[in-house]
């Protein structure tokens, strides 16, 4: 199992009351399968998403990735863990605007020091298809395309587990069927998991499994 | 194992060294981080300017001064030293005697000061002698038993000249050469008296010194400085009333006193720029901390540790540091190179290369900037969550805690103020100053904008559009307003010291000041001298009464070990302020000294003295100290009696007076009609006093030139920051339709009203600092300069004006697509 969570809850206090977010979510998820996260705005998608990457820490219940107990470590160890097992792609793209494509693409090669960083950046990018446009600046590449470079990150790095928020939510129809198109080619060929937080039905229909979120709760 | 962790840490540290590398460059590159390197750069610049200037120019003074003194340390007393109680160490001594004596050669007699000396000597520098050729020698050893050297007043005076035999005391010597220049020449009671320089192996045969011979025994030393410490140290514990202990003084000489004049203008220069830099660096790293949000959420995503994130940042600021640390070296040594060009006329040897304390304060100036102005924003970005990336509410910096910003900026503003003043009290007037000043201001234009309450955004309604803007902002508003006011404050300071106040220091001397002395002038010449001053229209200083006097104190009476130059008069000379006691009433007066001879003899208030004047034993006491200035040109006396209590005392007479350039061929006459008054023309050291100081100023205009460049950079800052924070509304108004035209015009508008109020409480700000400045650190008679108000209100407008038409231009030059797409990428 290369993610296991047991009774996730998430609960943050506003103006003195206690609102709950995640509500005894368990899940499970093998290597090289995929799962989407579904469900309104507000549902508790993309708290749930930050809880199993490692990005935020549940109120009460245990995740393990790769049975490693990230609801136990401390932020310096689930960074590690970020960095090891863990790459993703998001709505806004979060290229940093002062790398161009290549270098946002190295960046976490280069973090994981490995050696021909650049050949597997410009690899993957080929594969992406922004083989012309690896010199620019993500200021000067559309969404798409800004899109695509985050793609060629996330694969690069050859983590474990992907996670997409809304891989296409900031893009038009041709742009996100290419995008999904993109994200689920390189899917296959690699041997991550899966996990896409997303609105659009089409994009989660073409995971192994899905589950729907309602007011912090599955349904 | 341990091998592969080690290689692990370095390959984890090239790549933190790599990225922040990579993130400097590109940022430098785009001009992101131009303003905070020229803000920090200049500041750098010219706090390094200054302190090589005056490390070389020090350098150079104390070996000038070094030779006056004749070695490191001097300790001086009218009784001669156990020299087997001197402290063990690593030190050259000399001992030298200085007293009166007769000389005689074959036609005449002459009273003359002895300077007995022997080997070592001299411990510094060389004697300049002239032979019987007039041709000059060097001599780095005491005269040969048997032989003297002469000053040429001497030589004169004696009609001796080389070659010649003259008798001290019961034998005869040689005179061996003429006296151009001496090591340790020093300014005792004697120094004005003709001299001659013997050798000590000589003393016992010219049995001349007598049990009872007023001797002035000299102990000069050369060595390290941890030895000096331990002789200052024995000295101190031997040291009687009387005796003195000396090292060498930078203000021996005129440039040194100057420079020593000028330092809290270079002083005020460097502190402006300094602040002008600090909040100019504070904004910029405020606009950096917002564009690096981004970039720290993603790096915690990839997985950055927040120890590799902080690493990553601190080491870009080291870059922002080091490379504004080398520009600021550099800025600072091509404007010192000025300075010395300028002054190099003046310089008593060739200046050395500056020591390590510059480049110290440089860099400390350097680091304190960023350490307190800087990271406590950037630190903001550490304490972001890893959740920042996907929630972009996470990643807004007003949530963060700006309180913590606050403390770590004025700590360090309060830190440099510190370091650079070195005066407590000083530094708490200015620090408060500015703190009050800079929340009453604060205070009042948020309270102003409270009141303002706009009805909705309309852009074809101007004034509606200022009012909504200033009102919806008022907090950023405020803050810019007295970041603006605060600049242009500064700025005007800065302007008003290198125009107002250097312009009161240098006529601190004025046209009329008295360039010619006249002294031993005769009861009977006093009333002739001034009918023959009044015939050639020259205005009369008053004349004073001198003779020499020995004070003993009334209690132990013992000799206060000095003849004091002393004169009596009614009122309290020009230039002497009193510290202590009272001046002279109609009776019961004592006498009145100055500080430095109240400090040496520890003389108190009303101490009981005897004054031994001319063979008349007076009683008196200690009625008065004064403080007095010895720079004015005029006679100044170290004791002053009432005249009442010395009427019968006769005495000679001194006076000073100016004579104008046109008229200077009355000296000749005058030393014609009264052959046997002494007289002595200041002309040329008060031209070269008065053409140091124009030099000086010029240094100083330079310098503070340079800070109103630093006060731009800040206003530039402030206005570059919000019109970041405007970009996008602007971007989003035109997408609705707004036109250019109007855009531009709400733009500077709004930036004009700013100008204008910040101009306006700015020069406000300026005139009442510039008030404070001269009443407490200069000292001078305050002014409210009315003409800084109409320049600061005028020239705020104009600049930011022009400042603002630029962003305006820039900003309606971008398509809303790029603004929204990448407002601050």
């Amino acid at each position: 199992m290369i993610i296991e969570a047991r009774n996730l809850s998430k609960k943050v206090i506003f103006n003195d009351q206690e609102i709950i977010i995640l509500d005894d979510i368990s899940l499970n998820l093998q290597a090289a399968s995929s799962l989407a996260i579904v469900g309104p705005s507000g549902s508790g998608k993309s708290t749930l998403l930050g809880i199993l990457a490692g990005l935020d820490s549940p109120t009460s219940g245990e995740i393990f990735i790769n049975q490693k107990p990230l609801h136990l470590l401390s932020e310096e160890e689930r960074a590690a863990i970020r960095k090891e097992s863990v790459a993703f792609v998001f709505q806004n793209f979060e290229l940093l605007s002062g790398l161009n494509a290549l270098e946002n693409v190295m960046l976490p090669l280069e973090l994981k020091n490995k050696k021909d960083a650049k050949d597997i950046a410009i690899k993957y990018l080929e594969k992406v298809g922004m083989q012309k446009r690896l010199l620019h600046y993500p200021q000067n590449l559309s969404g798409g395309e800004q899109q695509r470079v985050a793609i060629a990150r996330a694969f690069a790095c050859e983590a474990e587990v992907l996670f997409c928020d809304e891989p296409t939510g900031n893009l038009d129809s041709s742009n996100s069927e290419m995008i999904a198109d993109l994200i689920f080619d390189a899917f296959q060929a690699s041997s991550s998991a899966l996990i896409i937080v997303t609105h659009d039905l089409s994009l989660a229909n073409r995971c192994d499994q899905k589950i729907e979120l309602m007011d912090g709760k599955i349904l | 194992m341990r091998s592969k962790n080690r290689v692990d840490g370095w390959k984890n540290t090239m790549k933190i060294v790599s990225l922040a590398s990579r993130i400097f460059l590109r940022e430098f590159k785009s001009g992101q981080l131009l303003l905070m390197f020229l803000s920090l750069s200049l500041a750098v610049g010219i706090v390094a300017s200054i302190t090589f200037f005056t490390d070389r120019l020090d350098g150079s003074l104390m070996f000038e001064s070094k030779q006056f003194l004749g070695g490191d340390l001097k300790f001086e007393s009218s009784s001669a030293l156990d020299e087997t109680q001197f402290p063990e160490g690593n030190y050259a001594y000399t001992v030298i005697y200085e007293f009166g004596s007769v000389l005689a050669s074959e036609e005449k007699f002459q009273l003359a000061s002895i300077k007995s000396i022997s080997s070592p000597y001299p411990l510094v520098g060389e004697i300049e002698l002239a032979n019987r050729e007039n041709i000059k020698e060097i001599k780095k050893t005491p005269p040969e038993a048997g032989t003297v050297w002469l000053d040429a007043r001497l030589s004169n005076l004696l009609s001796a000249a080389v070659g010649e035999k003259i008798d001290i005391g019961e034998r005869d010597f040689l005179v061996k050469g003429i006296i151009i220049s001496e090591p340790d020449r020093g300014a005792g009671s004697l120094a004005f008296a003709p001299k001659a320089i013997m050798n000590s192996a000589d003393l016992v045969s010219a049995n001349v010194i007598q049990p009872g011979s007023r001797v002035r025994y000299s102990y000069l030393f050369l060595a390290p400085p941890e030895s000096i410490s331990e002789l200052e140290v024995f000295f101190q514990s031997i040291k009687k009333p009387g005796d003195e202990i000396s090292s060498p003084d930078n203000e021996a000489s005129p440039l040194g006193r100057a420079i020593d004049r000028a330092s809290n203008f270079f002083l005020l220069g460097a502190l402006l720029a300094i602040i002008l830099s600090s909040l100019a660096i504070a904004i910029c790293s405020l606009q950096f901390t917002r564009r690096h949000v981004d970039y720290v959420a993603v790096f915690k995503a990839l997985g950055l540790s927040p120890l590799q994130i902080r690493n990553t940042y601190i080491l870009i600021f080291c870059f922002i540091a080091f490379f504004s640390f080398i520009a600021g070296i550099a800025i600072g040594w091509t404007v010192q190179l000025s300075f010395t060009e300028l002054l190099k006329d003046y310089f008593p040897t060739k200046l050395p290369l500056p020591g390590a304390e510059p480049y110290f304060i440089s860099f400390v100036t350097a680091f304190l900037c960023l350490l307190g102005f800087a990271y406590p924003m950037l630190r903001n970005l550490f304490n972001l969550s890893p959740n920042a990336i996907l929630r972009n509410s996470e990643r807004n910096l007003n949530k963060l805690n700006s309180s913590f910003y606050l403390i770590g900026g004025l700590s360090s503003f309060y830190v440099l103020l510190i370091f650079f003043i070195k005066d407590f009290a000083l530094t708490n007037i200015i620090f408060f100053a500015i703190l009050t000043f800079a929340g009453l201001i604060f205070f009042l234009i948020y309270t102003t904008f409270n009141f303002i309450k706009p009805l909705g955004l309309n852009p074809l309604k101007p004034m509606k559009m200022l009012a909504f803007e200033l009102s919806r902002r008022k907090l950023f508003n405020s803050m810019q307003i007295v970041s603006v006011t605060v600049a242009i404050a500064l700025s005007l300071v800065a302007y008003s010291a290198s125009t107002n106040l250097v312009s009161s220091w240098e006529n601190s001397l004025p046209d009329k000041a008295p360039n010619n002395l006249l002294f031993n002038i005769y009861e009977g010449q006093k009333e002739n001298l001034k009918k023959f001053l009044k015939l050639n229209e020259i205005s009369v200083e008053p004349i004073f009464p001198v003779t020499s006097a020995r004070f003993f104190r009334k209690l132990s009476g013992q000799e206060i070990d000095r003849t004091f130059n002393f004169t009596w008069m009614k009122n309290l000379p020009e230039g002497n302020e009193l510290v202590a006691g009272s001046w002279f009433q109609e009776s019961g007066n004592g006498i009145s000294i100055s500080s430095e001879i109240a400090e040496r003899y520890d003389l108190k208030l009303n101490d009981a003295i005897l004054i031994d004047v001319s063979g008349r034993k007076i009683d008196s006491y200690i009625q008065s100290i004064r403080e007095v200035n010895w720079e004015n040109f005029s006679p100044n006396f170290f004791a002053i009696g009432y005249p009442e209590d010395f009427k019968e005392i006769s005495s000679t007479y001194i006076t000073s007076f100016h004579i104008p350039k046109e008229k200077e061929a009355i000296a000749v006459e005058l030393v014609k009609t009264f052959p046997t008054i002494s007289f002595i023309s200041l002309e040329a050291i008060i031209s070269e006093v008065q053409s140091i100081i124009s030099r000086v100023s010029q240094a100083l205009k330079l310098i503070l030139g340079l800070t109103l460049v630093s006060g731009l950079f800040l206003m530039l800052a402030t206005i570059q920051e919000s019109f970041k924070q405007r970009e996008k509304q602007n971007a989003i108004l035109k997408t609705l339709g707004l036109d250019k035209k109007t855009m531009q015009k709400n733009t500077f508008l709004e930036y004009l009203s700013i100008g204008f109020f910040a101009g306006v409480l700015g020069s406000l700000l300026a005139v009442v600092t510039t008030f404070f400045i001269e009443e407490i650190v200069f000292e001078i008679n305050p002014k409210i300069y009315w003409d800084v108000i109409l320049i600061g209100a005028l020239g705020s407008i104009l600049v930011i004006g022009i400042i603002a038409a630029l962003f305006t231009f820039y900003l309606t030059a971008k398509t809303p697509k790029d603004v929204l797409r990448g407002a601050d990428a």
